[in-house]
């Protein structure tokens, strides 16, 4: 068995008495792009800021072999990432960020960010506080992108950008992620964005893990059933793990049930991402122990 | 190596006015002295043996140890103005979260920041300071010259190149190395404190001068944190004043470094950056 890229084992972080994370176990594999998902507050970028080596924590976690918290500097090396907001200072100059980050970063190839750049209106010569958010968002990209990382950490990288520059973000992503192998940890709230764009999601709620599963997973293992109205009580009886009502029709989830059986009972579909976030994190989801 | 230079670079950049600072000042002091050169220098020249008499032979060189003293107030003023921003701004813009991205360590950073007010604006004092000096002279020189007098004795009283090297040596080992432990102390407030970092800077030494006044009737710790901001070394002494008013190498190189209370300061000072590491391992944005 490979080393994972990531291995979290009973990994927990309060802050007075708030619960941050509380222990969450997590792998992930080499070469995955997983989509880390949760409500405000779940925990998501604490658990990123644990593996970044920023916040001290409870439980055993090892990035890339190493101890994040101990070996943070070292662990740069192999690991880039955007924080949640832009992190970019303002006085700086585009070509003087170059210039650090290839004297500092021995995996940074200086070619590759600047052929980025000449794809946008960025110019060497601006400052940070010249450009616009989404200009920012694409400077700090195009670093990002240009440092051979083995794991790429983006915390809700499309936070405050219109549409544009979020389709030219995740199409980066994509193209850069089939050019060379990357694994990706791509935390959001927004679900929809990334449905397209990664093999595993993690929903995490509360501080702990709600589900974890490939996308083939989700695929195989759950159904959406628009359910005509003369089976409901068929239905209900398959206990699904959520209902919902749509255009006058009811909608249930169910978890590992049989697409024959199903299929009885209405048309049936492989839910949406954010469809299965709500019913396993949502109002109404059955929670751990409930 | 490499890492260490190109943090020292980036400090510069992202506060141009370490350099800016001291240039303006030494351009408005060439301006003053220019102004002072063309209504008294000849006149001063000319009567030299009364100038002498009247205030002693080094009257002439009173304008160059003034501006040296007014850029070394600057150069302290700004070095603390540094150390309390220093690692308070980046979480405050949040750039901390851009630093901590990239393979260099908090004792790299903490140490490159640290070399700032003991190294570098030093030697940026020092040589704007320097070369205020020679443009003075060369003005004098002008000035002088279109009076039909000899610049010699001008020259001769300045002695602005015999002083360039304890001048250094005063800026770096004396306002610089010696008083590290006051900057990395300041270091260590901007890396923790959640906001105001100059008054939690400010309010535990002086609280502690006061206690001490109240209890003890003394004014020691005062006493040597005024004598560290102002050039005193670690308190050691070389001897009696020879006379000079800057007192450049008092103390000397060799009484600095035999003094215990050097080591103590330098060991206090590593103490709080190993603090301002710490600190900085966990720092969240302000």
């Amino acid at each position: 068995m490979t080393t994972p890229v990531i291995d979290a084992r009973g990994l927990r972080k309060t802050y007075g008495d708030t619960v941050a994370l509380d222990g969450v176990d997590l792998r992930v594999d080499a070469g995955r792009i997983v989509g880390l998902i949760g409500p405000n507050g779940a925990g998501k970028t604490t658990l990123l800021n644990a593996v970044l080596g920023l916040v001290p924590h409870e439980g055993e976690l090892r990035v890339l072999g190493r101890d994040p918290w101990r070996e943070r500097a070292a662990l740069m090396h192999d690991v880039a990432f955007i924080a949640d907001v832009a992190v970019l200072p303002r006085w700086i100059r585009v070509s003087q960020l170059l210039d650090y980050v290839q004297a500092v970063h021995p995996r940074f190839v200086r070619a590759r960010a600047e052929s980025f750049l000449e794809r946008t209106t960025i110019r060497a010569t601006s400052k940070v506080k010249e450009l616009s958010k989404g200009m920012v968002a694409q400077l700090h990209l195009a670093v990002v992108m240009a440092i051979d990382a083995r794991l790429l950490v983006l915390d809700e990288p499309t936070l405050g950008l219109d549409i544009i520059y979020r389709k030219q973000l995740f199409d980066a992503l994509l193209a850069d992620y089939y050019e060379r192998e990357r694994t990706i940890v791509l935390a959001t709230h927004a679900v929809e964005e990334i449905e397209h764009v990664v093999t595993d999601v993690v929903f995490l709620d509360r501080g702990r893990i709600a589900l974890r599963a490939t996308m083939d997973e989700v695929e195989q293992r759950y159904r959406e059933v628009r359910v005509h109205p003369s089976r409901l009580d068929a239905a209900r009886e398959l206990v699904p793990i959520h209902e919902r009502e749509a255009l006058g029709q009811r909608i249930m989830l169910f978890e590992g049930v049989d697409a024959e059986r199903l299929a009885a009972l209405g048309e049936v579909r492989t839910p949406s991402v954010a469809d299965l976030f709500i019913a396993r994190v949502g109002d109404g989801a059955r929670r751990p122990g409930s | 190596m490499n890492r260490f230079i190109w943090s020292l670079r980036r400090e510069l950049w992202e506060n141009p006015w370490l350099w800016r600072a001291p240039a303006a000042i030494a351009a408005v002091g060439f301006v003053g002295f220019v102004a002072y050169a063309l209504g008294r220098l000849p006149a001063q020249v000319a009567g030299l043996a009364a100038v002498i008499a009247a205030h002693g032979s080094d009257h002439l060189r009173e304008p160059y140890e003034v501006v040296a003293g007014v850029m070394m107030g600057i150069g302290l003023l700004l070095a603390v103005i540094y150390c309390v921003d220093a690692l308070y701004g980046e979480r405050r813009d949040r750039s901390v979260l851009l630093w901590k991205s990239l393979p260099v360590s908090d004792l790299e950073t903490v140490l490159a920041k640290l070399c700032i007010p003991t190294v570098v604006l030093p030697a940026i004092v020092w040589g704007f300071t320097v070369v205020l000096q020679l443009a003075m002279l060369l003005a004098s020189t002008a000035v002088l010259a279109a009076h039909g007098q000899s610049a010699a004795t001008v020259w001769s009283s300045a002695r602005v190149l015999a002083d360039a090297g304890p001048l250094l040596y005063h800026l770096v080992a004396l306002h610089g190395i010696a008083t590290a432990p006051i900057y990395a102390w300041i270091l260590l407030v901007s890396a923790w404190a959640p906001r105001a970092p100059l008054a939690w800077a400010i309010l535990p030494p002086v609280a502690i001068g006061v206690l001490e006044k109240v209890a003890l009737g003394t004014t020691r710790f005062a006493g040597l944190l005024l004598g560290r901001l102002g050039g005193g070394g670690a308190g050691a002494s070389a001897g009696p004043s020879n006379g000079d008013m800057m007192q450049l190498m008092n103390p000397t190189l060799l009484g600095l470094v035999v003094a215990p209370a050097f080591w103590l300061g330098l060991a206090v000072a590593g103490l709080f950056v190993l603090g301002a590491v710490r600190v900085r391992r966990s720092a969240q944005p302000a």
